[in-house]
């Protein structure tokens, strides 16, 4: 038996939401992927946009991606959000920032000012997980 | 009576290795914390957060210092050193059968596995 076979039960069951928390600060990064787990959402994190766009590249399972804009490393959030737009268009991405700029809410089409409430922030994923799921192929407007 | 579970800090610097073995120490019932680097382990560490169990990559060498400045900050919490993925996911099962929840052993044949796919699957372009 095959490396790939060996996971083949777990493909095709069915599994919640996956949020990629990016975050480099450590502590704010578990609480709110403690939170996220609470919600009864799969939760990844990533120290860094570097490593958040190793894991989507690499076929991780995302959803939907929560980031910080300002981190250290090649990528921060503002191009790791950009190439998410490029490359998979279908994950929904939040950025968040304490310094966004002027530009930085009308860049992006989910947007929190940090600092932000760790719960209302789980309610924006919620929401947007939400309506995403009401208008996956699956589910067209007017089925339920 | 509700009990804590124990907690552990997994220190690994690659998250395709990181991730599915947090999940796979979660599965076994332990609360799970998650470091990339040594600052972040350091602010963990500082923090008021129990830590019962710490199980840390060796970094290329770092983690041995990393892990003599733990023992100074945390005599309680017992300091695994892991290597290589083999004996990293070998550390993760001895701890998944002492854990709570053991009878998620089951999956200790296949984690190696999911960890060498996500690895064979990391992209050569570099954003």
């Amino acid at each position: 038996m095959g490396a790939a076979d060996e996971l083949e039960p777990d493909q095709g069951a069915l599994r919640s939401p996956t949020v990629l928390v990016v975050e480099d600060e450590p502590l704010i990064r578990m609480l709110l992927a403690d939170i996220l787990r609470d919600a009864n959402l799969a939760v990844v994190e990533a120290i860094s946009g570097d490593e958040a766009w190793r894991y989507v590249e690499a076929g991780g399972e995302t959803d939907l991606i929560l980031t910080d804009i300002h981190m250290r490393g090649k990528i921060d959030g503002r191009r790791l959000a950009n190439l998410i737009r490029q490359h998979f268009p279908h994950i929904i991405v939040i950025v968040a920032s304490g310094n966004p700029g002027p530009s930085l809410g009308v860049e992006f089409k989910h947007f929190l000012h940090k600092p932000y409430d760790l719960y209302r922030a789980v309610g924006l994923v919620l929401q947007l997980l939400e309506r995403d799921a009401l208008e996956s192929p699956d589910n067209p407007p007017g089925s339920n | 009576m509700l009990l804590k579970a124990p907690t552990i800090l997994l220190v690994q610097t690659d998250i395709l290795i990181r991730h599915p073995l947090a999940e796979y120490l979660r599965s076994c019932g332990y609360q799970v914390f998650e470091a990339g680097n040594a600052d972040e382990v350091k602010a963990i560490a500082l923090s008021e957060q129990e830590l019962d169990v710490i199980l840390l990559d060796a970094m290329n060498g770092n983690g041995f210092e990393l892990a003599h400045w733990l023992r100074s900050q945390r005599a309680f919490s017992d300091v695994i050193i892991t290597g290589s993925v083999k004996k990293t996911v070998q550390d993760a099962m001895e701890l998944c059968e002492q854990g709570p929840d053991p009878d998620h052993t089951a999956r200790h044949k296949s984690i190696l596995a999911e960890i060498q796919i996500r690895l064979s699957r990391r992209g050569v372009k570099e954003a």
